[in-house]
């Protein structure tokens, strides 16, 4: 079990942290985009939804990490005053009523969307675009399977801090 | 039974997991899909609502707007990490050592240029609370005084633009706008941009400080130290140095949006490049630096996008309880005229906002009341702005504003918590005051907009 555990949550940081460079790569590529316009008159559609498929990479494959950082939003005014017992036990339920179903959902739902356009090899809607649509509705899901893969690992952590 | 009870149970329900401590975003997702499954089973809710799920993520992945959000939010970290805030505070106070109304003076303009560069709120009221507040506390300020100035200027972040509230909202209220114009028979509808915020944004964000600052004048403020004026030329060399950078930063991402030449995104990607070269000049980038702002910034961004995506299942599910009648009778049929449904909207999240975070307030909440709103004709920018007025208010009123835990968590203990409340009072009846202002004359947020894209 705690190896498991351990071999999510290196997986995941591993994502996260090679993933959280993508921001770096975005501000490059509209600074070029920039240049191309003003200065060379150039418009690339190519090189505008590579920064859009990058954005959408960084934020989806971070939603994991950010589980695994413990930087997700909570309300604390009420559970401020629980033990640490009871919030183990919150987490516990919180993660099996609420996220595990949540990332069956989102992959189980886009399923359909993801092979229909796999089947199709679906194109860019715009003329110049890039034609790898079916790759970037594939995001969807693979951040679903990387939500379990977390999940799964703090379940674990949580249940063996309660158990304590 | 009715069908609008279970939406009203489907609130309620989350609201009370909300409490729980859970993360917000996945008590959305989470609660909905409980109750949409047990809709599903009797017979009282429609499958094809979930099925438009993923269309709707796949709508936020090729949001063009809100590529501005991971920008800005590595912009602000880049400048927090590097210490830019800092010194120009610490310089500041130098230089205002010996002179006792400065010292909140240079507080609230530090607190507004820290607002318009990095925009978290959370860090402009830590870094304001460590550096400033001994310091204040040192010349004589009385504990509740020093304490309202730095929560006050520290949370002027919301909406001093750049600010991510304001990108949020943009995107946001133009979908409700345009859904109201569809739903009233009009095919091509007019839109809100980023940049229309932001240049309403631009009067009232400078009115607030600029009122701070007469109010902090009128405090005739007694000093432990003797006056010596003993400014140097070279302290005001290291003051021009640590203010100039930051400064022209802001004018060059703020004026490109509102001039046309770059899209917010491009204005943002400017912003970032911009203060990593300050860094880099200044010697303060390094590799660490850098994975730092990167990990930082997947990690608000991610967190951001994760409450939306739960936020939109959240109102998916609400509308497939025909939650959109309730919200119909609650704006429509109840209040006497347009004005009282407003002021019922900016109360609701007027108090949302004691516990929940803006963001949330904003993907929950505009999506459900917005088209409503909408239809009844009120101007979208003057809405916006309202809108982040009252979070920003809500910031900081007791007991349970955020800027008040931030300044909490950082104050030396023999502060009271009393004495932090006693000192918004004052602060919290400006932002009144100027919230009124906003609403009896529309012009300041919507004259700027509309000479300039108009």
């Amino acid at each position: 079990m705690k190896k498991l555990q351990k071999f999510l949550d290196n997986f995941i940081e591993k994502i996260g942290c090679g993933t959280s460079y993508i921001v770096v790569i975005m501000v490059f590529l509209v600074i070029i985009t920039l240049f191309l316009r003003y200065v060379l008159n150039i418009g690339s559609v190519a090189l505008q939804e590579s920064i859009m498929y990058l954005h959408a990479i960084f934020f989806m494959f971070g939603i994991s990490f950010a589980i695994k950082e413990n930087a997700h939003v909570k309300i604390d005014i009420l559970s401020n005053r629980f033990n640490s017992k009871q919030k183990d036990m919150i987490f516990i339920l919180g993660i099996i009523f609420f996220m595990i179903p949540f990332s069956l959902f989102i992959i189980f739902i886009s399923a359909d969307m993801v092979i229909k356009s796999w089947e199709v090899m679906e194109q860019s809607s715009e003329a110049g675009g890039l034609n790898f649509v079916y790759i970037l509705k594939s995001i969807i899901p693979l951040t679903g399977i990387l939500i379990l893969s977390q999940s799964i690992s703090e379940l674990v952590k949580n249940i063996l801090s309660f158990l304590k | 039974m009715n069908i609008e009870y279970v939406a009203i149970f489907f609130v309620l329900t989350t609201f009370a997991f909300l409490l729980s401590g859970f993360p917000v975003a996945f008590v959305l997702s989470g609660v909905s899909l409980i109750f949409a499954y047990f809709g599903i089973m009797l017979d009282i809710f429609d499958y094809s609502y979930l099925l438009a799920f993923p269309s709707r993520v796949y709508g936020i992945m090729t949001n063009q707007n809100l590529l501005a959000v991971p920008l800005f939010v590595f912009m602000g970290s880049v400048l927090e990490k590097t210490d830019i805030a800092e010194n120009l505070l610490k310089s500041m106070n130098q230089l205002y050592k010996n002179s006792s109304s400065g010292l909140g003076v240079s507080v609230i303009i530090v607190g507004t240029l820290m607002a318009a560069s990095t925009g978290i709120v959370g860090a402009s009221v830590v870094t304001l609370g460590l550096l400033s507040l001994p310091v204040m506390l040192k010349n004589g300020y009385p504990p509740s005084l020093a304490c309202g100035t730095i929560c006050a200027s520290g949370t002027l972040g919301q909406i001093i633009p750049p600010s991510l509230v304001l990108i949020l909202l943009a995107d946001v209220l133009s979908s409700a706008y345009q859904q109201a114009q569809l739903n009233s028979g009009i095919f091509s509808p007019d839109t809100i941009t980023i940049g229309d915020l932001f240049a309403g944004a631009i009067v009232p964000g400078l009115l607030l400080p600029l009122l701070y600052i007469f109010y902090i004048k009128s405090k005739k403020i007694k000093t432990n130290e003797n006056h010596s004026s003993d400014i140097n030329e070279t302290q005001n060399l290291t003051l021009l140095k640590s203010i100039l950078p930051p400064f022209i930063l802001i004018f060059l991402v703020l004026g490109s949006i509102i001039l046309g030449v770059a899209t917010p995104s491009e204005a943002a990607a400017v912003g970032a490049a911009g203060a990593l070269s300050i860094a880099l000049t200044q010697g303060k980038f390094t590799k660490d630096i850098l994975k730092k702002t990167s990990r930082e910034t997947i990690k608000i961004t991610s967190m951001v996008f994760m409450i939306l995506l739960g936020a939109t299942l959240f109102s998916l599910v609400f509308r497939g309880f025909e939650g959109e009648l309730l919200i119909h009778s609650l704006l429509i049929e109840i209040p006497a005229d347009k004005y009282t449904s407003l002021l019922i909207v900016l109360a609701l999240m007027f108090f949302l906002g004691f516990i929940l975070d803006f963001i949330e307030i904003i993907f929950i909440v505009i999506p459900l009341f917005g088209p409503t709103l909408f239809s009844l004709g009120f101007d979208p920018v003057w809405i916006g702005i309202l809108i982040a007025m009252v979070l920003q208010t809500s910031f900081l009123t007791p007991p349970f504003g955020f800027s008040l835990f931030y300044l909490r968590g950082v104050a030396p203990k023999n502060i009271l918590t009393s004495e932090i409340y006693n000192g918004v009072y004052p602060f919290i009846g400006i932002q009144i005051l100027v919230i009124i202002i906003i609403y009896l004359f529309p012009g300041m947020t919507t004259y700027l907009p509309e000479i300039l894209f108009g």
